[in-house]
């Protein structure tokens, strides 16, 4: 995670990052809606790409020229076959944007591949079905929890550092 | 002192208290941790630390709750195993080289000593999964 100065003049890595905290046109693809277009710097981003796991996030926050705060989170697939997805929301203080993120339901993001042949399903393999969906449900909470701490930690140190 | 525990899902719980435990394993790369405070409001916190090494498909663990007495602390660090770090891909890796870093990473569940401070009733457990 790579905070910037730009929020609240608090974070105090950008040299680490030459594109963090720089003004520049964003475009971010939602989904359900049209892409969220704005001016503005790139404050904070975590991401969560670990060996071996098929997926991760990546959570981005920015700063709109018209001082409001955008956050942006992307899904991203190892797999060719998976289609990543991104989304994201504009929202007028930071404290929003970090209830958002507390509130983010990362299980939504997942699959359930269920095809038209479970009708005909004996139930053993519906209900072997249903716990393999729960536990992915399972496992992108946590996957995405461990992001958000790791997010509000650097945020937390970098604030404390400045 | 103050304290700053990072915490999964939500922002990092801030205190002022006394560290009464402070307990590390390690296992190459793989770090555990178990810190358990007294707050100046006379409340006890636990925290659960496991890092796993980046070769596994694993993720870190950070798990933060209030207990009333001992048995609190047990039962949260109990609950709260090394397992969970491979909670977000219960598949991934090979099992045994798992099971191995879960046993070295292992916290005790019975702390030394003095009992932290108790409150009743024992405050929910956060950073925890919905």
């Amino acid at each position: 995670m790579t905070p910037s100065p730009a929020m609240s003049d608090a974070f105090s890595r950008s040299a680490d990052v030459p594109s963090l905290g720089i003004s520049a046109t964003h475009r971010l693809p939602r989904q359900g809606a049209r892409p969220l277009v704005f001016s503005g710097t790139q404050l904070a981003m975590a991401m969560s790409f670990t060996p071996g796991l098929p997926y991760w996030y990546e959570i981005t926050i920015y700063r709109t020229t018209d001082h409001r705060f955008v956050l942006g989170i992307r899904l991203y697939y190892v797999s060719e076959e998976e289609k990543d997805t991104s989304d994201g929301w504009i929202f007028d203080t930071l404290p929003e944007v970090f209830d958002a993120l507390e509130a983010y339901d990362a299980g939504q993001d997942v699959i359930a591949d269920i095809s038209t042949t479970t009708a005909t399903m004996p139930p053993v393999e519906l209900a072997a079905r249903a716990l393999e969906l729960r536990a992915r449900v399972a496992a992108a909470r946590h996957h995405f929890a461990g992001l958000v701490g790791e997010l509000f930690s650097e945020l937390d140190e970098s604030a404390e550092a400045a | 002192m103050d304290a700053v525990l990072r915490r999964d899902g939500t922002r990092p719980l801030k205190l002022r208290g006394l560290l009464l435990f402070d307990i590390s394993r390690s296992s190459g790369a793989a770090r555990s941790r178990l810190r358990v405070f007294a707050t100046e409001d006379e409340r006890a916190v636990v925290q659960v630390i496991y890092l796993p090494p980046e070769i596994l498909p694993a993720r870190p663990v950070f798990r933060v709750a209030s207990a009333g007495s001992a048995e609190d602390v047990r039962r949260f660090v109990a609950t709260v195993g090394p397992e969970q770090c491979f909670a977000a891909c219960p598949r991934g890796g090979d099992p045994v080289a798992r099971q191995d870093l879960c046993e070295q990473l292992r916290l005790p569940t019975s702390l030394p000593g003095r009992e932290p401070p108790g409150v009743s009733p024992p405050l929910p457990i956060e950073g925890t999964q919905p």
